[in-house]
């Protein structure tokens, strides 16, 4: 069975004159993803155009070795979806609906009923099973979603917001959940804003920004990348310091007056910034190497994005094949 | 202890041995409907209607009896009619209080959602749907229909005219079939206007209400002038009924005979018919094709 979940290539989606998917090109394996973006950048989109759920003007969608459009109902069968909004009727019961949900997908009655019962005791609702949907907190509710999502016995199941609206408490057994079905061989892309949720269960991430994809590629390269980064502080003349290592070739990711973020060129050390400060005649009191966050590495690509007006292309990384949109 | 401590696994069954999808849908529709203790009452009140026809087939037996046979050799056809009103105000209010939700709770609570990340299209969500209402419909139509039904096929089995008994009684089961169709299009389609069950009640109530009401205003106004029945769907509908059975009205005060209905009353009626249940038609597929939209 190949291991490509999903395919895109030249794929262009347009509301009206809003373009919110510009020709995607690119080849996710099997794994952990988690898909990350501002609003508006396409994630909704790009979820739905992989279920089949949208239509795209150009190019060609492959989920599971099934092309859209046509294979649309076989793509769903493989494919649990839990989407953002609470989507139930309140006067379901959570075995009603989970059942339901395993029928829709084509199971028969009684295998839907016990798989339904199965599901939820996974996700810890089996004590809950017989309550209505509508006396649910967040939390049982967004459990609940999941468990509708891994009825049918998905190689893929795609988690839009899963913690949305959760308390730390929550949060911590969804990811626990999450991580624990992603160890047993089923796939999952985490659609989220939470970028350390992603960075607690997923292990590489597609980054889109409006309608493109900036990134894709494992989240240690995406820190990686940019590990030349160092913090330095200074007494006086930050602004002159930053300004002679600007003329070496720096960038000056952050300046909070005397502690600036440098990234260096591939190719220099911290050398670089001594010279610099010996240079502008300021005196060094802290210069440590800077460590990377995803959030961090994640809002310097869109900065740089912003900037560039283009994308980041990764070399060399495994499992990547990144193409201009 | 959790499943998850035993080991999870995959479903390894067949994902297309299950009942088609439209049927789920609709099963799960019905079983929805149920639900509400105002359909259990709703049911249970409209046990008298199947109740009274009844007793009212044993009366009409009564009579010709009394009047030694007189109207042995014919039926009037009133029977079949007046049966066929009340199932169309039975359906219309088991409609109004337990089948406006049909598309309208699926918007409002965003089920939509979970129906089209499953392997279904918009033709079994929307005949699924169509069926649950049928079904609802059904259980206050269908169900005293075939009670009577039996009750005067039996009754009427030494009778010269069984034959014609039987006709009517297929007629009243055709009837039946029409009015639970054109109802529940209307009802879809006005649960596809918007998200508030409670407005999708309103509009259903008056799309019926209303033009009876100006119907019967200008009957009046016309002195019983027959084409005024097409501006109600209700009357429109018994008025069809009326042609199937045989049935031409009561006789008026010192009439000989009903009047005889013009003819084009007789193909008139289901034109209106045809119309609401093409414009509902439109209006669902207006909604379903911008499903994928909400999903």
């Amino acid at each position: 069975m190949s291991s490509v979940l999903f395919q895109l290539l030249g794929v262009r989606k347009s509301y009206g004159d809003f373009v919110a998917l510009h020709g995607l090109d690119v080849e996710v394996r099997q794994g952990t993803i988690g898909l990350l973006g501002p609003n508006g950048a396409g994630k909704s989109t790009l979820i739905k155009t992989l279920l089949g759920l949208l239509t795209f003007e150009q190019g060609q969608v492959t989920v599971m070795g099934h092309r859209l459009p046509h294979g649309q109902r076989a793509i769903r069968r493989e494919v649990g979806y839990m989407p953002e909004n609470d989507c139930y009727l309140p006067r379901m019961t959570a075995v009603e609906y989970v059942t339901f949900a395993g029928r829709l997908c084509g199971m028969p009655r009684r295998d839907a009923f016990q798989r339904a019962h199965e599901t939820l005791h996974y996700v810890g609702l089996g004590e809950a099973r017989y309550r209505r949907l509508g006396t649910f907190s967040t939390g049982m509710k967004q459990r609940c979603k999941l468990a509708q999502a891994l009825v049918h016995g998905p190689r893929l199941v795609l988690l839009d917001e899963p913690t949305n609206g959760l308390d730390p408490e929550g949060r911590d057994q969804m990811l626990d959940l999450i991580n624990d079905v992603a160890r047993r061989d089923i796939s999952v892309m985490l659609s989220t804003h939470i970028l350390s949720d992603v960075e607690r269960t997923c292990e590489r991430a597609l980054l889109l920004n409006r309608g493109e994809i900036i990134h894709y590629g494992s989240i240690a390269d995406m820190k990686d990348d940019r590990k030349n980064n160092y913090e330095i502080q200074v007494r006086d003349g930050a602004d002159k310091l930053a300004d002679k290592l600007r003329e070496r070739g720096a960038t000056i990711d952050e300046d909070r007056g005397a502690k600036l973020v440098v990234t260096l060129p591939p190719d220099e050390n911290t050398n670089l910034i001594l010279r610099a400060a010996i240079d502008a005649e300021v005196q060094l009191r802290h210069l440590v190497p800077y460590h990377m966050t995803l959030e961090t590495a994640f809002l310097g690509i869109i900065k740089e994005q912003n900037q560039t007006g283009g994308l980041i292309r990764e070399e060399g990384a495994p499992e990547v094949a990144l193409v201009e949109g | 202890m959790s499943i998850r401590d035993q080991g999870y696994t995959r479903y390894e069954g067949d994902l297309t041995a299950g009942a088609p999808a439209f049927w789920v849908i609709a099963t799960q529709g019905l079983s929805h409907y149920w639900g509400f203790l105002r359909t259990k009452l709703l049911f249970i009140v409209m046990l008298i209607v199947p109740v009274l026809f009844s007793i009212a087939t044993f009366a009409e037996q009564a009579v010709r009896k009394m009047f030694g046979g007189a109207g042995e050799e014919q039926l009037s056809g009133f029977f079949e009619y007046a049966f066929g009103v009340s199932e169309i105000w039975m359906v219309a209010l088991v409609f109004a209080a337990s089948g406006c939700g049909v598309i309208a709770e699926d918007m409002r609570h965003q089920t939509i959602q979970l129906y089209f990340s499953k392997p279904i299209t918009r033709m079994d969500y929307v005949a699924g749907k169509f069926l649950s209402l049928v079904m609802l419909g059904a259980l206050v139509s269908l169900l005293p229909y075939v009670v009577v039904g039996t009750l005067r096929a039996l009754i009427f089995i030494p009778k010269p005219f069984f034959t014609d008994a039987l006709k009517n009684i297929a007629l009243l089961g055709l009837f039946n079939v029409v009015l639970l169709v054109v109802f529940s299009a209307m009802v879809m389609a006005l649960s596809c206007l918007t998200r508030r069950t409670g407005f999708v009640v309103l509009m259903w109530l008056g799309s019926l209400l209303i033009p009876s009401m100006v119907s019967t205003g200008v009957a009046l106004a016309r002195k019983g002038e027959a084409w005024t029945d097409l501006i109600s769907i209700a009357a429109s509908m018994s008025t069809t009924l009326k042609v199937m059975v045989g049935y031409t009205g009561m006789q008026a005060p010192g009439e000989l005979a009903a009047p005889e209905l013009p003819e084009y009353m007789t193909y008139a009626p289901w034109g209106v018919l045809a119309a609401v249940v093409i414009a509902a038609a439109s209006v669902i597929y207006w909604r379903t094709s911008k499903l994928e939209g909400i999903a």
